[in-house]
């Protein structure tokens, strides 16, 4: 276990306008394993992990203050890159979202975006990229088809090898698997476990047993407050404080 | 607003089970007592015959804690209940055995019973029955406060034990009791001890349903 904080999040509180969406949050987030946020709508979760490669800078009116410190940079510092921090915490959708053009296409996206334009070069790396989302084997005949003739799953991998040819160092996902069948939803929970080896991995989820399953530590958020931060194996069975206990136990929704 | 009422509705309906269970085995071991004491055969014979409802209780209680399990996927607290109440079920069913092992020894003995060893053995048996009551309480209400009066009384009833054993061995030399009658007594008095014993285990089940640590030990 790699104990280095990737992320350090101190006195973060976030507002959408006057409203108050994240409060006071203060967490570690550690390399090479994997971070589950859990708690009901609305509870912020979602725009925590938006935070963390400053996705809501899309956002009119969203402001925060506070530090969200990426190894020793401050990422909402004025110099920050924001592309740059983006090409190393890549994000995952909720629903699968490949673009309109080949399986080849979709994951060359990014690296010809970047400047690589040597087909050998690109090759290796959409190759490369399929591999580590376990999707190579299925689609290494057809890389010219539409990734849109894909299934759910298969589309859902194809995003997690988009993000992975940037070669991230972190991967955001939001809630991966709510619009996947059982099976593809644990092969992808799968995957998220195969790819901490290499990334270190925050994911959103309303599925408790999917936190319980796959994810090293766990954050319970609730109405902007994160309530409880831990060991998933004793947030699930021995949480500390009542709300965690009333939420997981389905005591209050 | 609790949105988990299947849930919440089966393991009550769980602990009531095991509680019936625990009185189907405590009254076992009163009969099986009075049996022993009053050379009361055909009750002895009954006692040995009821313990196949403990057994069937069990396997019911496990049933419907492994149907909760699959189908309710518990956790935190409720988990705990469930994996200790699996648990724990062993040790009643144990219990009820023990109580026909003890109906079992009236078989063994025709004469009248030593009126100075028993008083000592039901002294024994009404701290174990208190015992057992106790932890069963404390599963119900899921109070680490009795299971920690169980675990504490079961020193004195050890200390009892062992004086039975000082006391036996004396009259055995000096005499005053047949050989024969004293094997049988010293033995419905382990199987008393023992009893004692699953009393304590039940108890620290009950600890492990509060704190997640079993002995001392964390389970999760």
């Amino acid at each position: 276990m790699n104990d280095s904080i990737v992320f350090n999040v101190k006195n973060l509180n976030l507002f959408y306008g006057e409203k108050q969406a994240l409060k006071n949050i203060e967490i570690p987030i550690y390399k090479n394993q994997i971070t589950a946020l859990i708690g009901p709508s609305g509870c912020g979760k979602s725009t925590f992990l938006r935070a963390l490669n400053r996705m809501n800078d899309l956002i009119d009116e969203c402001h925060l203050d506070g530090k969200i410190n990426y190894y020793d940079q401050d990422i909402y510092d004025q110099t920050m890159d924001v592309i740059g921090l983006r090409t190393h915490v890549g994000m995952v959708f909720q629903k699968p979202n490949p673009f309109p053009m080949s399986i080849f296409d979709n994951i060359a996206y990014g690296p010809r975006c970047q400047g690589i334009k040597d087909k050998q070069k690109l090759k290796e790396i959409v190759d490369e990229a399929l591999k580590q989302a376990a999707l190579y084997d299925e689609v290494k005949d057809r890389l010219k088809e539409s990734a849109l003739s894909l299934s759910g799953g298969q589309q859902q991998r194809l995003c997690i090898a988009r993000t992975i040819a940037m070669k991230p160092d972190v991967i955001l996902m939001d809630e991966p698997t709510s619009a996947l069948d059982p099976v593809a939803t644990l092969k992808i929970e799968d995957l998220v476990v195969e790819l901490k080896k290499n990334y270190t991995i925050i994911i959103v989820t309303h599925n408790m047993q999917q936190a319980a399953r796959i994810a090293d530590k766990t954050a319970f958020f609730l109405m902007g407050e994160l309530i409880e931060y831990g060991d998933t194996s004793t947030l699930f069975s021995t949480p500390q404080y009542k709300k965690t206990e009333d939420y997981i136990t389905g005591r209050f929704g | 607003m609790t949105l988990r009422t299947t849930l919440i509705e089966s393991l009550e309906t769980l602990k009531k089970d095991v509680a019936m269970m625990a009185d189907l085995a405590l009254s076992n071991i009163r009969e099986g007592l009075y049996a022993f004491k009053n050379n009361d055969q055909e009750l002895a014979k009954q006692v040995m015959a009821k313990d196949s409802e403990v057994d069937r209780y069990e396997e019911e209680i496990a049933k419907k804690a492994i149907q909760i399990i699959w189908r309710e996927q518990p956790l935190a607290s409720d988990l705990r209940l469930v994996t200790g109440i699996l648990k724990l079920i062993t040790d009643i069913e144990r219990i009820g055995d023990h109580a026909s092992d003890i109906a079992e020894m009236t078989l063994h003995l025709d004469d009248q019973r030593n009126k100075r060893i028993m008083p000592m053995t039901s002294k024994m048996a009404e701290i174990v029955e208190n015992m057992v009551l106790t932890s069963i309480e404390g599963l119900v209400h899921v109070d680490e406060s009795l299971a920690l009066k169980v675990i504490e009384t079961d020193d004195l009833v050890d200390d009892l034990f062992n004086q039975l054993i000082q006391k036996m061995t004396q009259e055995l030399k000096d005499d005053k009791v047949d050989p024969n009658e004293a094997i049988y007594v010293l033995m419905v008095a382990k199987y008393f001890e023992r009893i004692g014993d699953h009393a304590v285990n039940i108890a620290e089940w009950i600890i492990f349903m509060v704190s997640g640590k079993h002995k001392n030990t964390p389970l999760f």
